[in-house]
């Protein structure tokens, strides 16, 4: 792949692309397990509120 | 509405004569960390006179913060601020008040007090003339911006800490005009544009702020 | 009358978290296609497509990410501002809940742009960092955006953390065209502006049609990411109701 072969520059656009990469990954990485971990709280909450413990969560 | 204004200014300023501390502290700090630099750097003339106008600048800014507290606190502990809000006259106009006689009893001490520090750092007088000219628009525009910083923040716990978070950026262009205003007088040039953007920054303060922090103000009293 | 009507309902309807719920969801997927998509061709475009520049050489490819985030930076912001302006005003629950959200997404994207264009500095200028007015003023950008997130993290109640940092946020709008126009005010080592200029954008075609495209796509990100927070925030404040304990019933 010669033609993604930047001479003297590879690292800095490297670099560079690869932390957008992160960035972008960051914002999408965080919300979606803190919407996996919400669900699993309130049907656990759900749960128990209907079928196990004495008081309402 | 302008007998509440001067009704509010002169009681400020009373409260503040009768608890000096509120004025002399400010004005030790300043004096103290001012004299901490040539104590860190040795008698290096040449690199004081460099350094004076930035690090009276930023230590000005600090000690600002630092008396920014007292500008709503007690107000706001003792419910004095609540019966402010339920006046007819408008609070963003009732702030101003406040935030005038704040610089009367911070700002304007502190701008008097300049000259004599500045010859300790062996800054020469026609630097100085531009350092009171940038203190004296500068000044009412941190106490102004700061107010904002501190309405919003007067009913947290640590309050101090974040302060100093919110109002910082916001007080970085002041800082910037002010100190490129003495470089450039340094080398010779005419500071007229960046004494013209302080002005404006001023003014603008003077104008937007008030809505601001009478808004700020209300959250706080929430 | 009946066109009034119908946008009061619309206003009204769309501020629900159910509808908004529903409807972002069914956005979601196609907006984050089309964003893989561009992202793809803007890729492509601009790192293999694109010719070498003149002067810089290859370096100048960095462009591609680091304007677009730069853009990004001061966008969101002024969403958040908006939207910030909108609670405080009408108090609209659904305006808070973006308002919040956009913080730290405008704070990734700032952050972004200064690692970027510190990396772009090193062979460029052969420095990371110098002190102009662009990079200080976006720097500071960043500082307003911890701000916001710091303050609405101090205040317990929800409602009042949202007022307070609206009207901040409001307060740091003034940041934005201090950072658009710095390079016009200040003789700077930072480049003048090639493309939000007035008249013709003085960039090749070549290049300039990847980084538009960027910029499409990384404002398609920003919603998907923002409407991914907005969703989960929404379940949050409403796990209680009706409609939050229907959607999540095991079928």
């Amino acid at each position: 792949m010669e033609a993604l072969d930047f001479g003297k520059y590879n690292l800095y656009i490297w670099a560079s692309y690869g932390l957008t990469f992160l960035v972008l990954a960051w914002n999408l990485v965080i919300p979606w397990f803190a919407k996996k971990k919400l669900i699993k709280s309130i049907k656990r909450r759900n749960y128990l509120n209907n079928n196990g413990s004495n008081d309402t969560i | 509405m302008f007998n509440a204004w001067t009704q509010i200014f002169k009681r400020d300023l009373l409260i503040a004569f009768r608890r000096r501390s509120e004025i002399i502290h400010p004005l030790i700090f300043f004096v103290m960390v001012i004299s901490l630099f040539p104590l860190a750097i040795g008698d290096d003339k040449v690199l004081l006179q460099k350094i004076a106008p930035a690090i009276l600048w930023v230590t000005a800014l600090l000690a600002t913060m630092l008396s920014l507290d007292n500008l709503f606190r007690s107000d706001f502990e003792d419910g004095s601020l609540e019966q402010m809000t339920l006046l007819k006259t408008p609070l963003s106009f009732l702030v101003t008040a406040k935030i005038a006689a704040h610089w009367f009893i911070t700002g304007l001490p502190l701008i008097l007090i300049t000259p004599l520090l500045a010859v300790l750092l062996y800054l020469p007088s026609e630097s100085i003339s531009m350092l009171l000219l940038t203190l004296l628009l500068g000044t009412p525009t941190l106490s102004l911006i700061g107010a904002v910083g501190i309405a919003l923040t007067v009913g947290l716990r640590q309050g101090g800490v974040i302060l100093s978070l919110l109002i910082l950026p916001l007080y970085i262009p002041v800082l910037i005009f002010a100190t490129l205003a003495m470089q450039n007088v340094e080398q010779g040039f005419s500071a007229e544009a960046q004494i013209a953007m302080m002005i404006a920054i001023l003014v603008l303060a003077i104008t937007l702020s008030p809505f601001a922090i009478a808004a700020a103000l209300r959250v706080s009293l929430n | 009358m009946n066109i009034f009507a119908s946008i009061t309902r619309l206003y009204h309807q769309f501020a629900s978290p159910p509808y908004f719920y529903r409807i972002s969801g069914l956005w979601l997927p196609y907006i984050m296609g089309l964003c893989a998509i561009l992202f793809a061709y803007g890729l492509y475009g601009g790192l293999i497509l694109a010719p070498t520049d003149y002067e810089q050489g290859e370096a100048y490819r960095i462009i591609f990410v680091h304007v677009p985030a730069a853009w990004m930076s001061m966008f969101v912001y002024m969403v958040m501002a908006v939207t910030g302006a909108i609670a405080l005003v009408w108090r609209l629950k659904l305006a808070e809940i973006v308002m919040i959200s956009c913080a730290p997404i405008g704070a990734s994207f700032t952050f972004l742009a200064l690692a970027t264009g510190s990396i772009w500095g090193k062979p460029m200028w052969n420095t990371w960092w110098v002190w102009d007015a662009r990079l200080t003023s976006e720097l500071l950008l960043l500082f307003l955006y911890f701000g916001v997130m710091a303050l609405y993290n101090a205040i317990e109640d929800r409602r009042t953390a949202a007022r307070a940092v609206a009207i901040l946020a409001i307060v740091g709008v003034v940041n934005i065209p201090i950072i658009h126009y710095s390079v016009e005010w200040w003789n700077t080592l930072h480049q003048g502006p090639t493309v939000t200029k007035f008249d013709k954008p003085s960039i090749h075609l070549s290049m300039l049609i990847p980084l538009l495209v960027m910029a499409v796509a990384f404002k398609l990100f920003f919603i998907g990411s923002l409407f991914m927070r907005v969703r989960t925030e929404l379940l949050a404040r409403e796990q209680k109701s009706k409609w939050v304990t229907a959607l999540l019933e095991p079928k």
